[in-house]
This record gives structure tokens, C-alpha cells and sequence, in this order.
């Protein structure tokens, strides 16, 4: 039977991190049933281990509910759920593609953050119908009133007709569903026409290979029904399709406006593109949907098996997780140091530690990971341009006219007590000041661009530390633009490390190479003689310090033949040698590669 | 030396407790007649088990304190022993004796009993040191035992001293080393003080009245050692072992070559290698526990582990690495099938370059002196991937 399309509502829920939209979800799947008291649980969504460790979203998450609205009839709904972290912020805009309208949660005691806005902005150009809604009205410190006010400048909804809901108390939210059926718009699709399916996600499951999940804009499809991918080309029959709802749910037949997700006899991954648009084999329509902006990595990170024989290992994973990652790109590279690996380009510094902890969980991987970097751009002196993605790449300094870097537009949004200790942070990041703007009384939005190399360290940490956690902060790619870079190389015992260069900002070298030969002196072990570390620009030596030779390592005695004891103990030794990479005759421990991550002030 | 095996005989009685020591022993046992009887007991057990009468060539007596056992109680275990094994060709019988139990009686009454080798645990020649490790006897008696020791006959015994004492006045040391060699001993044992956990020193240095010698002085301490007595016409022939010409230790030459030895008493260890897998295993750590299985009849085990030849490689390595005799190549691929100058060609080259290990001549790796101080990360870096 065909779902009437003027009965279904798709919507998803955007919000800046924490502001309760997972929350949300569980009250919306409680109140309409979908799931009974005993399988709720908080955030049910949230369904990756490492999503419920760390509290936070990480994948949008679609799911179906049924639901009886008080003009008694049924409707159906299709919610996703997404990520607010601004690293996340690609999964929001595939989300958004599948939907009519969204729900924009503000957190009634935070009020607008940097990713309220973006996501919002992101919403309004797709013009969907946008609901506000105000969370935890519940919290004492909620402020709805000087909120609602504040989106009222914002979109323009008049502050008295935003709702009011506290997600975990579920206060208002039977409200927000009626606005929801009133509001959202169904969907309008041709159920005749040629078939339309955007990809708009993606899993890959051991056992039936990859998962697409799909919204059909046009047309329907059928069961076992011979399907094509437009942008691939290729074809295979979809063996299963059905809807979301907590587990996945066999249908016969999805139609336009429906939320569902298809398996096909689908071998290689690689064949499924999220963004891609399916079609029937026959009569299928030629044309794609106009897919998702193209996601390009924002920083890149040298990715290694900690075992070197795992190479082959690594890449099908790679592959397997950029099916349900689009956002991840890889490319082989070869390290001196680290052997046979890849180089990954990451949304942000959260996107490269999902990544490396999922590689470890779901894949069994051990891995190492660079210091991450961007991509610059060379003008080199035969007037030739190269990219580089790995600062070992960089062409020598008498090759080079000039270095570019990417720029980005950041907007941090913060309380304005702050304003001097996030000017002066952006200044000391090599920031340009643009703007300031009042939200509120209180709230003030700061422009600023940005060397993205300059803030995908520990800027953030820092924002949160200045404002005590009120600022947030979001950033788009601007443009490239020359700056005064160098590269910094380490050598030890006077071998160059390749995996531990890194280019940096001339004024900022000095001090860059002191510091991290210092971090490195903590972090290598003593060993069997002196190791000298040096931080180089060019052959000149900037920096140095040695981890002094140890002076005593024998046990005094095998005591009465108790031999065990001692092999025990070294067998241990070696076992622990096997996680460290070999530079020259110097034992070097996987945390050295990541050391400029932790340098302190 | 033929590869004939050894047998080691664990006496766990002390008259009080030493502050670093963490060797198995009791102090409150009034009467040994118990653990006597258990002892000849596994040594009965023992040597029916090993073929009828399995010929060993060295005898230890170690702990605890072995001196603390009267004559009678040693010669019992004696006729245990040559009843149950082959003793013909035995070439050495070791025991160990505290100065406060050499009278001259006592001494004397080794003698008869063939006991040919004695190890004196003096450990030191000073008083300050005396106290610190709380020993029975004093700085007099240290000096007193060993012409005690000569007068009786004994011509080769080994004194222990010890290193790397907490608070030691920096003279101390060298003072030691001169007054050791003065009396022409024939076998010196230096072990460097190591805080073993359990043991009085280590709850000490936990709750900071003792500051424990910092790895630069205990290290200049060990190589002036062996710079010393090289000098005076010592061999350094293992780590913690030096000898006049013909005194080395051939009991404790089993351990560090793989021979067969066969540890008996509470929580003695045993080694037995005839076709693979090789076999340790060791006694229970409890005298009461190790009498009663005794008593029927059951062997006193604790602990049995099979090894491979990949894990004897290993040790192989780690044992021969600590000798003067050094790692023979040749013999480690013969016998172990370890191949090290393929697998580590490396590291060796590394080591050399480093100083740690001489040059190497006729397939055999010795470590330097500065080796010598390093030899448990030397160890760990030539180890084979292989094994696991
Ligand atoms: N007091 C109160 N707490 C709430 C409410 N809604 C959510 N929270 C809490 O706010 C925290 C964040 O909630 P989530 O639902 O995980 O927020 P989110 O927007 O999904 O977060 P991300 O997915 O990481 O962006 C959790 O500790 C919730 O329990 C509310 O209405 N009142
Ligand atoms: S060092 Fe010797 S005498 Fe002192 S307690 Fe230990 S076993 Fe007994
Ligand atoms: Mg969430």
C-alpha cells in the first residue's frame, strides 16, 4: 500500500552542540510510540559506542514514526537527527537534503551559538520551513524570553509564537508535533514520474555488504526491481528495501516523499556514492538530483599501521569507513619513519580522532597518526604551482616564490565581557579583523579571518577557556592567501624525521622548534646513548636538547636459577619495542609523532 | 665442562630477616626435622624421577641460610642425595655460610662432610653498612670469617659484597673492594642493592627515609669494580661474578649455559632440557605447604612452564649475553636455530658502533664494560622477533 504523500512530514533537527536535539528525538519517539518505555534509553539515537561515550552525535540518524495528530488522522514522519559539531556540519547539509523542514533547538540558557546560525543559514538556502523551538525551559538559568528575541532578529518569527519545551521533561513537545504536522510541508514529488532516490547515507555491514539510505524524491521502488546509480553508472537489483525505524523494517515499496534505505547486490563499496541519485534500470530517469556540494578535508594527517604488515588491512578499511564517512578522503604515501601508510584529509581535529578511534574499534586497527596540517598551495620559481598536503613534500626553499595557506571566515559568537580576550587571541592566530555585531544586549558575533592552520590546533580550546565555555566558534573556507612560511624539520641524531616536519609561520619557528624538541625530550625514552634532538629551518639548527644515555639497565643477579622472572620481564620489554618505530638506532614511541598537538605555553 | 647436571638445595631458614632481601626463608622454625625429612623426601622423589640415579656434577647449598642446618641435618640430606643420584662425578659442592655460624667446629665438620666450596655472605666490611642491611654479624666478624674459612682448609670460597648501599659513605666501596682483595679471595660476588618489592628496604624507600643510590653512581660504582679487580688478577667472567684463575663458580656455570639443573626445597627453581619442549618449573614458596605434599608424597610444585625453542633462544641470549665467555653465533644457530647476524645485523652494527659490544671475532658477541652496565637493553634489542 502506498503512503499518501500528503500524510508524510520529513524533518530534521539542527542545533549547535548540546543544545538537546538527540533529546528532542527521544521525546518525539516516545510520544508517538515508537518505541515502548524499555527500549528508550537517553540519546537512543546516539546509537555508536563512541557517540554514547562522549555524549555527542557524530552520524545523522533517520527514523520513521507514526503518529495520530488531534485532527484524528495519521501521519508519517520521518526524523533525522544530526551532529551540531562544527566538524559534523557536512552530515546537517546531506540531512537537510532529504527534508522538507527543520527544527532549529535553541538552548533557552546558552541562547545562539556559531553553529545555530550556520546550520540555520544552511537550512534557509535550502528554504525549508524552518521551527524554532526553545529548549530546557526547565534549567533556572534559561532566559527564554531574551532569546526568543534574539531569533526573532534573527528569522523574523514573531518571539511570542516560538515554542517553549524542555526535551527532557518532554514540556511542550506534544505542541511542537502538532506544529510539525501543521507547519512542515509534505512532500510533493511525482509518484508516476521516472524514479528519483537521493543517497543521502550510507553503512557498510559485514554481512550485507553496503547499506544506502535513501530519500525518493520521484517515482517508487519496488522490491527486487532493477536499479542504476546514475552518477556510477552501475546496476544491480534491490534485494531489500524498507524504512527506518529503530532496526531496519522490509517494505515492498517506497514512493516519493518516502524516507527508506535499499540493500542491492551490491559488491564493491566503492559502486555507492552517498549523493548519487538511483534510478530504475528500466524506464529510469537520466538525469541526477543535483547532489551535495562537493566536501573538501579541511586538514590531513598521516595515517600508518602501527604493524606494518596491516597496510592492505588499513586501505579496505578506509574504504569501508569512507562509505559511511563521505567526508574522508585518503590517498597511499610512504614515510621514512612510519613505512607504508596514507595520507587522510579530515573535517576538523574531532573528524581525525572519530576517525582514528573507529579504525581501532570497528576495524581492529592499530594506527599512528601524524600531526595533522593543511594543504598549501606552492608558487614555485619556474612559475609552476603544486599543492602539498605533507610538509616533507615541500619543495626545497630555493624552489619556492611563495607559500599560500587557506584563509577561512570565522565567526565566533561570545558574551561580550569577552570581546578583549578573543580579539586578542585572534590577533595572536594571525587574524584579520572584519566585524563585530550585536545579537542581544549581552551576545556579540565577531568576524575574523583566519589562517585555518592557525585554528585547527587548540584555538578552540583556547575560546572555551577565555569565555569559560559561553564562545563558540564557526569557520568556512574563504580563500588562499601568501604568508611567510617555513618549513621545520626534526632531525634525531642528526637523521631528519620526515613524519615530524611540519610548516609553520616564520615569527612563530623559533619558538615552534623549541618547544617541541623539548616535548620530544620528555617523550623518547632514555636509551643505550645520548639521542640528540634538533629542530631545523633549512640547515639551520634552531633549537636542541639530548635525552641523556642511560646510565644503568642490568639485573644483578638470576637469583638461584630463577630464570622465568627475567625473560618474563624482557619479553615484555620487547613486546613494548614493537610499538616503537625505529629511527636511525633510536627507539621512538608513536605519541612522539603527534607532539606538537600537546605543546604546552 | 661436560653438560652433566647440577642440583640445588633451598634452605629457608634465617635467624632474622635482611632489609633487601626477598628470597624465601622463615625465621621463627625452631626444629628442621620437618623439612629435613621433606627435603631427603624430594630429593628421593627427584631422583627416581630423573632416569634411576641421574649423574650430576655440582652441588649447591643455598637460601636462606644452609649454615643454619647442623651438620647432622646436612649429612642426612647428603646420603639422600648420593642415594638418589649418580654423585660420582660430582666436581664441586657449594654451600652458603653466614660468618656468625663459621666456628671453627662447624667448619670443620663441612670438611668432612665433602663440602668443598664455600660462598660467605660478608657482605660488607663496615658496621654502618652492617646495620643498614640488618645482618647478624659485625664489621670484626666479616674479616674474622674469612681466615676462619682458609684455617679450616677451604682454598676456593666466594665472599658476596654488595653495592649501591643507601647513605654509604663514598669511600666505603673502594675500601671494601681493597680489603676483599687483601686476603687473596678467591671468588667475589658484587651485587648491586636492588629494592625488591616486599622487602623492608622497598617500604622504607616508599615512605622516603631512604633515598636509593641514583643510577650514576651505582653504575660508576660497578665499573670501578670491575676496573679493580681486572686490575688485581680477577676475571670478570659474569656480570656479577669475578674469579682468580680456576675459581669460577661451576654450580651457577649451569644456569648461564642451559645446562640441566634440578632445584629442590620451598621454592627452589629447576630446569630439565632432554628433546623439546625444555621444562622449568618451581617448588611451592611455603615450608608448611612444601612439607605437608611431601609428606605425601606429592610432588611440591608451584609453578610448570614448557618452552619452545624460540623462548629458549631467548633466554639463551640473555644468559650468555651476561658473560665473559659471550653469546657464541654459531652455537645459537646450531642449537637454537636463530640466525642473528641475519635477523639483527643492525643492531649489532649499532651496538658496536655504540660501544656497548666488542667487535665481533669468531661468531662471538661480549658486551664492553659500558655493555656490561647497559646489559638488560642490549638484551632486549638483539632478542628475535620470532618468539612472542
Ligand atoms: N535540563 C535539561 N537538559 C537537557 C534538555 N535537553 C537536553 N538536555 C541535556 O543536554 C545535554 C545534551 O543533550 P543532547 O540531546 O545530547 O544534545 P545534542 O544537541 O544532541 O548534542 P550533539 O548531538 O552532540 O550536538 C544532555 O546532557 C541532555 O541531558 C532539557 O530540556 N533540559
Ligand atoms: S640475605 Fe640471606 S641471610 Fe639475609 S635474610 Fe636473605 S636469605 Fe637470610
Ligand atoms: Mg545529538
Amino acid at each position: 500500500m502506498l503512503t499518501d504523500q500528503s500524510r508524510i512530514r520529513n524533518f530534521c533537527i539542527i542545533a549547535h552542540i548540546d543544545h538537546g536535539k538527540s533529546t528532542l528525538a527521544d521525546r518525539l519517539l516516545e510520544l508517538t510510540g515508537t518505541l515502548s518505555k524499555r527500549e528508550l534509553q537517553e540519546q537512543v539515537l546516539d546509537s555508536m559506542d563512541l557517540e554514547r561515550e562522549r555524549g555527542i552525535t557524530i552520524k545523522s540518524h533517520a527514523i520513521r514514526m507514526n503518529y495520530t495528530a488531534s485532527d484524528g488522522l495519521n501521519y508519517v514522519l520521518n526524523l533525522i537527527d544530526t551532529p551540531g559539531h562544527v566538524d559534523f556540519s557536512y552530515e546537517v547539509s546531506r540531512a537537510l537534503e532529504a527534508c522538507e523542514g527543520a527544527i532549529l533547538v535553541v538552548d533557552a540558557a546558552q541562547g545562539i551559538e556559531a553553529q545555530t546560525i550556520s546550520n540555520l543559514l544552511m537550512a534557509m538556502e535550502l528554504d525549508l520551513e524552518i521551527i524554532p523551538v526553545l529548549n530546557k525551559v526547565d534549567l533556572p538559568g534559561a532566559n527564554p524570553d531574551e532569546v526568543a528575541a534574539t531569533i526573532e532578529n534573527l528569522i523574523g518569527d514573531s518571539a511570542d509564537s516560538i515554542g517553549r519545551i524542555s526535551a527532557k521533561t518532554g514540556e511542550g513537545v506534544k505542541d511542537l508535533l502538532e506544529t510539525i504536522i501543521e507547519r512542515i510541508p509534505a512532500p510533493s514529488g511525482d509518484v508516476n514520474a521516472p524514479l528519483k532516490a537521493l543517497i543521502f547515507d550510507s553503512v557498510f555491514n559485514t554481512y550485507r555488504g553496503s547499506i544506502v539510505y535513501t530519500r525518493v524524491f520521484e517515482g517508487k521502488l519496488s522490491t527486487r526491481e532493477g536499479i542504476r546509480f546514475i552518477a556510477t553508472g552501475k546496476e544491480c537489483e534491490a534485494e531489500e528495501i524498507g524504512v527506518l525505524r529503530l532496526k531496519m523494517e522490509p517494505v515492498d515499496t517506497l514512493s516519493a516523499g518516502e524516507v527508506g534505505y535499499v540493500i542491492g547486490s551490491i559488491k564493491d563499496v566503492k559502486d555507492t556514492q552517498v549523493g548519487d541519485t538511483i534510478t530504475t534500470r528500466i524506464n529510469g530517469a537520466t538525469e541526477a538530483i543535483s547532489g551535495f556540494r562537493e566536501v573538501k578535508p579541511m586538514v590531513f594527517s598521516g595515517v600508518y599501521p602501527a604493524v606494518s604488515d596491516e597496510f592492505e588491512e588499513l586501505r579496505s578499511s578506509l574504504d569501508k569507513l569512507q562509505l559511511n564517512d563521505a567526508a574522508l578522503t585518503f590517498e597511499p604515501e610512504t614515510s621514512l619513519a612510519l613505512g607504508f601508510g596514507f595520507r587522510v584529509g579530515f573535517l576538523g581535529l574531532l573528524h581525525m580522532e572519530i576517525v582514528q578511534e573507529r579504525l581501532d574499534r570497528e576495524f581492529g586497527l592499530d594506527i599512528i597518526t601524524t600531526v595533522p596540517n593543511v594543504h598549501y598551495k606552492v608558487h614555485q620559481t619556474d612559475d609552476t604551482w603544486i599543492g602539498v598536503e605533507n610538509p616533507s613534500k615541500m619543495p626545497s626553499v630555493g624552489d619556492i616564490s611563495s607559500i599560500h595557506e587557506p584563509f577561512v571566515k570565522a565567526e565566533i559568537i561570545t558574551p561580550s565581557d569577552y570581546i578583549g580576550g578573543m580579539m586578542q587571541l585572534c590577533q595572536e592566530r594571525r587574524g584579520l579583523y572584519i566585524n563585530t555585531q550585536y545579537l542581544d544586549s549581552k551576545r556579540v558575533s565577531l568576524e575574523y579571518h583566519l589562517p585555518l592552520a592557525e585554528i585547527v590546533f587548540d584555538f578552540y580550546d583556547k575560546l572555551k577557556s577565555i569565555s569559560r565555555g559561553y564562545a563558540s566558534l564557526d569557520y568556512d573556507y574563504l580563500d588562499y592567501r601568501a604568508g611567510h612560511l617555513v618549513k621545520l624539520d626534526v632531525m634525531i641524531n642528526g637523521e631528519p624525521v620526515d613524519a615530524l616536519s611540519t610548516i609553520v609561520h616564520r615569527d612563530k619557528a623559533y619558538e615552534m622548534g623549541r618547544k617541541l624538541v623539548k616535548k620530544l625530550r620528555q617523550l623518547i625514552p632514555r636509551q643505550m646513548f645520548d639521542v640528540a634532538i634538533q629542530a631545523a629551518i633549512g640547515s639551520r639548527v634552531i633549537s636542541r636538547e639530548t635525552v641523556k644515555a642511560l646510565r644503568k639497565d642490568v639485573t644483578a643477579k638470576c637469583y638461584g636459577g630463577d630464570i622465568s622472572r627475567k625473560r618474563k620481564l624482557l619479553e615484555k620489554q620487547k613486546k613494548g619495542k614493537k610499538r616503537m618505530k625505529q629511527v636511525g638506532s633510536v627507539e621512538v614511541p608513536q605519541e612522539a609523532f603527534l607532539a606538537v598537538l600537546s605543546l604546552e605555553d | 665442562m661436560s653438560d652433566l647436571a647440577g642440583l640445588y638445595l633451598h634452605i629457608p631458614f634465617c635467624s632474622q630477616r635482611c632489609s633487601y632481601c626477598d628470597f624465601y626463608f622463615v625465621t621463627t622454625e625452631k626444629s628442621h626435622t620437618g623439612f629435613v625429612e621433606a627435603l631427603c623426601r624430594e630429593i628421593e622423589l627427584r631422583g627416581n624421577g630423573y632416569g634411576k640415579r641421574e649423574p650430576i656434577e655440582t652441588i649447591y647449598f643455598g637460601g636462606g641460610t644452609p649454615s643454619q642446618l647442623a651438620i647432622s641435618d646436612l649429612d642426612r640430606i647428603i646420603d639422600s642425595i648420593n642415594d638418589a643420584f649418580d654423585t660420582s662425578n660430582v666436581l664441586e659442592t657449594t654451600l652458603e655460610i653466614n660468618p656468625e655460624d663459621a666456628s671453627s667446629d662447624y667448619l670443620n665438620g663441612l670438611r668432612t662432610l665433602g663440602i668443598d666450596r664455600l660462598s660467605v655472605g660478608v657482605q660488607s666490611f663496615f658496621d654502618r653498612d652492617l646495620d643498614f642491611m640488618n645482618r647478624v654479624h659485625d664489621a670484626k666478624l666479616a674479616k674474622q670469617v674469612i681466615s676462619d674459612v682458609r684455617k679450616a682448609g677451604f682454598s676456593n670460597f666466594s665472599i658476596d659484597l654488595i653495592f649501591g648501599v643507601p647513605g654509604q659513605p663514598a669511600e666505603y666501596w673502594a675500601a671494601n673492594l681493597e680489603i676483599a682483595q687483601s686476603f687473596e679471595v678467591p671468588h667475589l660476588s658484587t651485587y648491586n642493592l636492588t629494592i625488591e618489592s616486599a622487602t623492608p628496604l622497598k617500604n622504607q624507600v616508599d615512605r622516603g627515609l631512604i633515598k636509593p643510590v641514583s643510577d650514576e653512581d651505582a653504575a660508576s660504582q660497578f665499573t670501578f669494580t670491575i676496573d679493580y679487580l681486572r686490575e688485581r688478577g680477577y676475571e670478570h667472567y659474569e656480570i656479577s661474578s669475578f674469579a682468580r684463575p680456576g675459581h669460577r663458580a661451576k654450580h651457577n656455570h649451569k644456569y648461564w649455559s642451559h645446562a640441566n639443573y634440578i632445584g629442590c626445597g620451598p621454592s627452589a627453581h629447576s630446569f630439565w632440557w632432554k628433546g623439546l619442549p625444555a621444562e622449568r618449573w618451581s617448588n611451592v614458596r611455603n615450608l608448611k605447604k612444601y612439607e605437608a605434599l611431601l609428606m605425601q608424597h606429592v610432588a611440591p610444585l608451584e609453578d610448570k612452564e614448557q618452552l619452545g625453542l624460540d623462548t629458549l633462544a631467548d633466554e639463551y641470549i640473555l644468559l650468555r649475553l651476561r658473560t665473559s665467555d659471550g653469546l657464541n653465533l654459531q652455537e645459537l644457530e646450531d642449537r637454537y636455530g636463530v640466525d642473528l647476524l641475519i635477523e639483527r645485523v643492525d643492531e649489532l652494527a649499532h651496538l658496536e658502533e655504540g660501544g656497548l659490544i666488542q667487535p665481533i671475532r669468531n661468531q662471538i658477541v661480549r658486551l664492553t664494560d659500558l655493555g656490561k652496565t647497559l646489559c638488560d637493553s642490549v638484551t632486549a634489542r638483539l632478542l628475535p622477533d620470532s618468539s612472542d
